[in-house]
Formats: structure tokens, C-alpha cells, sequence
């Protein structure tokens, strides 16, 4: 549950959580759930793990500063097994993080000049607004997919970044066998450092936009940014603790979860099909989007644009916790069901494969 | 080479020419044999179609060979002490592998009209020659070895010896828990402090995340593998 006065800020000193046990186990949970879905859906975590907190009474910029920190140290370990199988374009990623860090920066100035500006609860807003729209159009383009009957016929995506003018400096990337301007993949990385930094999750953007734009392979792609996730979580964790926004025990309760369903997500990947894959994701975001809906009132009580009582400021904590917390515990143990009927028939082979 | 006869060809996936060319010494009394290097094995494919559209054969035996001591040698350097824990479904796996290959050229030649009958086999480190045979030919790849095909294979589908990953992940369990204990019990009066100092907090708080994520991360991979539940990519 949300845990009233639990926070704590002084205008000039760094942002402190009062961390309570219920609190602690409330964020492992989270990190459990948001790692689940991530292994398991290659992304979706942050998408579960920022609003969570929030919902834990967590600020949302130091929500969003302990998961992009969580974030660099959760990319290092995904991008090593990644390039030991030669799935990054290491000169592509290098091109790209100027651009990157350009979006990392001026998401987080806007950050904290909300924070300035408005304090806890419109930076709150702020962070609940973005996502509801970002993840909103999310939503719309699993569910036109769902209702697909057809795969789409795959369109070579060469041709999509061929068919753009090549501004120059124009660069040839040897290991995508690519050849574009510079350009593409910097605004590509803009954008994807600018989500990261103000929501702490990119690559939900930065992957599709590398496939269906630079016309990378889905491997390639999935490589490259998670290389380009060190260098975003690196300078959003760098910026956010200068401001005093990262609770180093918040990151360090994520992991103690995250890094366990991480893996447990990733076996569930070898027994759930892809559709059913897609459903479970499009039901954990929009729960995300209900719950960052259903809050929107509090905030802007808080802000003093409306006026709410204080039960119903309570029942809109308490739904909006629901919604989210219930809607996750369900899909992980979906998720969780399957891993341990892999992990019995993987028993039962070993068992025939002795005898 | 005359027309008619059963052909015998041997496709050569290891380093096993001594065992290949054992082969051949056995049979090359009255036999015409002839051996062929390849250092690309699509290569492979396109001789044998050219081969059996030259001669008229009643039958002909595809063979894969692979060179089980060769295989042991290569299993060691690569695996390690994990191999022999690995052998039999490495051993299942590359058979398999052969056979499909095999099949894969045995379904080309039918559908480029060759209606001569086409028999596969895949062998460790020796194949039964049928006596009747008219013609060997050795298709030696030389410098690909299958082996190479299935390192990717070998190293990520390995079942790690379960006392070793359950003795690492001890050792990685027991820093992971010290960690956690010192920070959060020195949480306020050191920590806590540190990292709001500006800009030296950062590359503090972000060697602690790097060492959280390495040794936290290595002792939940190491306790699935000793369940046999990791994930495989």
C-alpha cells in the first residue's frame, strides 16, 4: 500500500525515502515482476517497476533515477552475453551516443526543473502523463497486431532507410552492413536517451525504431541497445545522484528480484508462445496506464487544481495500486507456471535420458 | 567411372583423413576410388548433384563421418571439465545435425529429377562398407570441421557440472549477502552520505551497481544451472 509521509525532502538536500519493511518487500516484488517481464518480453519492466513505486510512495523522479541506475547495471550484464555472440554493432552504438546522451540530458533537465518548479507532486504528474501517452500508443500498436490474422509481410527495411536523402556525413556500419547518414541513427538515439531519461525505459523505441528504420536484424538491434543502455543508464545515473535523485537501497532491492525473474522470464520464452506473450504484455501496460490514470487526480489535488476528500484520495491510492499490483502478480504467475512445467519435464528428460 | 554400380560417398567432417583414408585402403583393391577437398561445404552439395547426374548408379550411400577421438579432443578444449557431463547430448545433437544435412541433399537430388535410391548414414569414427560397392569417393572439407558449427552449440547448451555451479554460487552467495548487509547496515552514516556529494557520488554509485549486478547476477545464473533450469538463447 502507499505509505503516507514516508517521504521526506529538504529543498536543498537530496531527496530520502524512509525505507519500512513493507516497502522493502514491496519493490523486490517489483523488481521480481518487472525483471519476469523483461526477460520474458525482452522489455516492459520499467514499465511496471517506476509506476509501482510510485504507487509505493516513492517519488516519481527518484522512482525514475533508482530504475535507470538499476537499469546500467542490469544493460552491462545483458550487453557482454550479447556481444559474446557478436550481436552489437559496436561502431553503430558509438555513433549513436552522442544523440543518446543529448536525450538523456534534457530529459533529466526537465525533470528537475518540474521538481523546482512544482515539487513531488508535479513531477508526479509529469511522469504520469508521459506515460500514459507513451504507453497508450503502445497499447493501440500490440492490439492492431493482435487483431492481425496474417503475419505482416516483412518489408525489407533496407529500403525504408534507403529511401531517405543521405545528409551528409554519410558512414558505412561494416557489422549491420549499413550505409546511411549519420543522422538517422543520432535522432534514432535522441529520442530513445529522452525516453530513458524521463521515464527510464528507451528501449521499447529505440529497438523497433533500429529494425523497421536502419533496417537491423532483430538480434542486432536487441545487442546494440542494450550497449547503448550503459551509456544512457550511466549518464541518467550519473545526473540523477548529482541531484540527489537516486536511492542506491531502492536499486539494490530491484536486483535482489529483477536479476532472479530476468532468467526466469527468459526460460518462460521456450514454452509460451509469442502470441500469448504479446497478451500478457498488452494487459501489464495498460493495467500501467489505468493506474497512472486513476492517480492523475491525486496529483493534481496535490497540486491544488482540484478538490478531493481525503477517503477518496485514499480509494484512488488504493485502486490505482490494485489495479497494477493485481494485473502483475497475475501475469508473473503465468509466466512462473510455465517455468516450473519446463523445469519438471527437464527433471523427467534427464530421469528417462539416465535410465 | 562406369556406368551402373553402387556409389559410396564419404563426407569427411572432422580431422579423421587417417581413418578415411583406412577406408579407402580397405576397399580400393578393384574399386575406383577418389578423394576431393572442399573447403566450403555448400560446395559439398553441388559435387554430389554433379556426381550422381554424370554416372548412372543403382544406389547411392551418403556418409557422414565424424571422428569420435577428434571430437573428445575438441570437446575437452572447448568444454573443459564440463564435457564429459556434456558428451551423449552433444554426441545426439551433432548426429541429428548430419542427418538433416544429409537428408537435406538426399530431398535436393529428388527434386532436381534423380530418381536413383539415396541412402544417409551417419557414423562416429567408423562406417560399414557395403562390399558391393562399385565407387568411393571421399569428400573431405579439410578445413571445415562440423565441430566448428557446433562450438556456439557446445558452449551454450553445456549442463554444468552441478557441484561446481553449486560451490560457485556458495562463494558468489556469500559476497552478494555481505554486500547487501554492509550497505544497508551502513547505510546512513557512510553511504548514504557519500553519495550525495556531488559529482564524486556517481562513479562511487556506479562501480557498487556494477558489482551488485556482476555478483548478484552470477549467483542466481550459477543456481539455475545446477537445477538445469538456465535459460538457453
Amino acid at each position: 500500500m502507499a505509505i503516507e509521509g514516508a517521504v521526506g525532502y529538504a529543498a536543498t538536500g537530496p531527496l530520502t525515502v524512509n525505507l519500512t519493511l513493507e516497502m522493502a518487500i514491496g519493490i523486490v516484488l517489483l523488481g521480481l515482476i518487472g525483471g519476469t517481464l523483461s526477460g520474458f518480453l525482452g522489455s516492459g519492466g520499467a514499465f511496471v517497476m517506476t509506476p509501482g513505486m510510485m504507487n509505493l510512495g516513492i517519488p516519481g523522479i527518484l522512482a525514475v533515477g533508482s530504475n535507470i541506475t538499476h537499469k546500467f547495471g542490469k544493460a552491462i550484464v545483458g550487453s557482454r552475453a550479447h556481444g559474446e555472440l557478436g550481436h552489437v554493432d559496436k561502431k553503430l552504438a558509438l555513433t549513436m551516443v552522442p544523440g543518446l546522451l543529448l536525450g538523456v540530458r534534457l530529459a533529466v533537465y526537465i525533470q528537475e526543473t518540474i521538481f523546482k518548479l512544482f515539487g513531488k507532486a508535479g513531477s508526479n504528474l509529469y511522469i504520469s502523463l508521459v506515460f500514459i501517452i507513451i504507453l497508450s500508443a503502445l497499447v493501440a500498436i500490440i492490439i492492431r497486431d493482435l487483431r492481425r490474422k496474417e503475419p505482416v509481410k516483412k518489408v525489407s527495411s533496407k529500403r525504408l532507410i534507403d529511401k531517405l536523402p543521405k545528409i551528409p556525413p554519410v558512414l558505412h556500419y561494416n557489422v549491420s552492413n549499413l550505409t546511411t547518414s549519420f543522422w538517422y541513427p543520432f535522432f534514432i538515439a535522441f529520442l530513445t536517451g529522452f525516453l530513458a531519461g524521463t521515464i527510464g525505459v528507451g528501449g521499447f523505441f529505440g529497438v523497433p525504431a533500429m529494425i523497421y528504420i536502419l533496417g537491423l536484424s532483430t538480434r542486432m538491434a536487441a545487442g546494440t541497445e542494450l550497449t547503448l543502455a550503459i551509456a544512457s543508464g550511466a549518464l541518467g545515473a550519473t545526473l540523477y545522484a548529482i541531484g540527489g535523485f537516486v536511492d542506491l537501497r531502492i536499486v539494490m532491492l530491484l536486483y535482489l528480484g529483477s536479476l532472479i525473474g530476468v532468467q526466469l522470464g527468459a526460460i518462460a520464452t521456450e514454452v509460451l508462445s509469442q502470441r500469448r506473450a504479446k497478451f500478457i504484455l498488452m494487459f501489464v501496460i495498460l493495467a500501467a496506464v489505468i493506474s497512472r490514470a486513476v492517480a492523475v487526480p491525486v496529483y493534481l489535488n496535490n497540486l491544488g487544481y482540484i478538490q478531493l476528500t481525503s477517503e477518496m484520495i485514499d480509494l484512488l491510492k488504493k485502486v490505482s495500486f490494485l489495479i497494477l499490483f493485481g494485473v502483475c502478480i497475475v501475469a508473473v504467475s503465468m509466466i512462473l507456471k510455465s517455468v516450473i512445467s519446463f523445469a519438471r519435464k527437464g527433471v523427467l528428460h534427464r530421469e528417462v535420458t539416465e535410465a | 567411372m562406369d556406368e551402373g554400380g553402387e556409389c559410396f560417398i564419404v563426407i569427411n567432417t572432422t580431422d579423421i583423413e587417417k581413418i578415411v583414408r583406412n577406408v579407402l585402403y580397405k576397399y580400393k583393391k578393384n574399386k575406383s576410388t577418389q578423394i576431393e577437398t572442399y573447403t566450403d561445404i555448400n560446395r559439398v552439395r553441388d559435387r554430389i548433384r554433379e556426381l550422381v547426374s554424370k554416372n548412372n548408379y543403382t544406389k547411392i550411400v551418403l556418409c557422414a563421418l565424424v571422428d569420435e577421438k577428434h571430437l573428445n579432443e575438441y570437446g575437452n578444449k572447448v568444454l573443459k571439465n564440463k564435457w564429459d557431463t556434456n558428451k551423449s547430448t552433444i554426441l545426439e545433437e551433432i548426429h541429428k545435425g548430419l542427418n538433416n544435412y544429409l537428408n537435406e541433399i538426399k530431398h535436393e537430388l529428388k527434386k532436381s529429377g534423380i530418381n536413383t535410391e539415396v541412402d544417409v548414414k551417419v557414423g562416429f569414427s567408423k562406417i560399414n562398407c557395403n562390399k558391393a560397392i562399385k565407387d568411393i569417393i571421399l569428400l573431405d572439407t579439410h578445413d571445415y570441421t562440423i565441430l566448428e558449427e557446433y562450438e556456439k552449440y557446445l558452449k551454450k547448451h553445456a549442463v554444468h557440472p552441478k557441484k561446481e555451479m553449486l560451490f560457485k554460487a556458495f562463494i558468489t552467495g556469500i559476497l552478494s549477502a555481505g554486500t547487501y548487509i554492509f550497505i544497508f547496515s551502513n547505510y546512513k552514516p557512510v553511504f548514504d552520505k557519500l553519495l550525495h556529494q556531488g559529482i564524486i557520488s556517481a562513479p562511487i554509485l556506479l562501480v557498487i551497481i556494477m558489482w551488485i549486478a556482476f555478483i548478484y547476477g552470477s549467483t542466481i545464473s550459477f543456481i539455475l544451472k545446477a537445477l538445469g533450469i538456465s535459460p538457453k538463447h
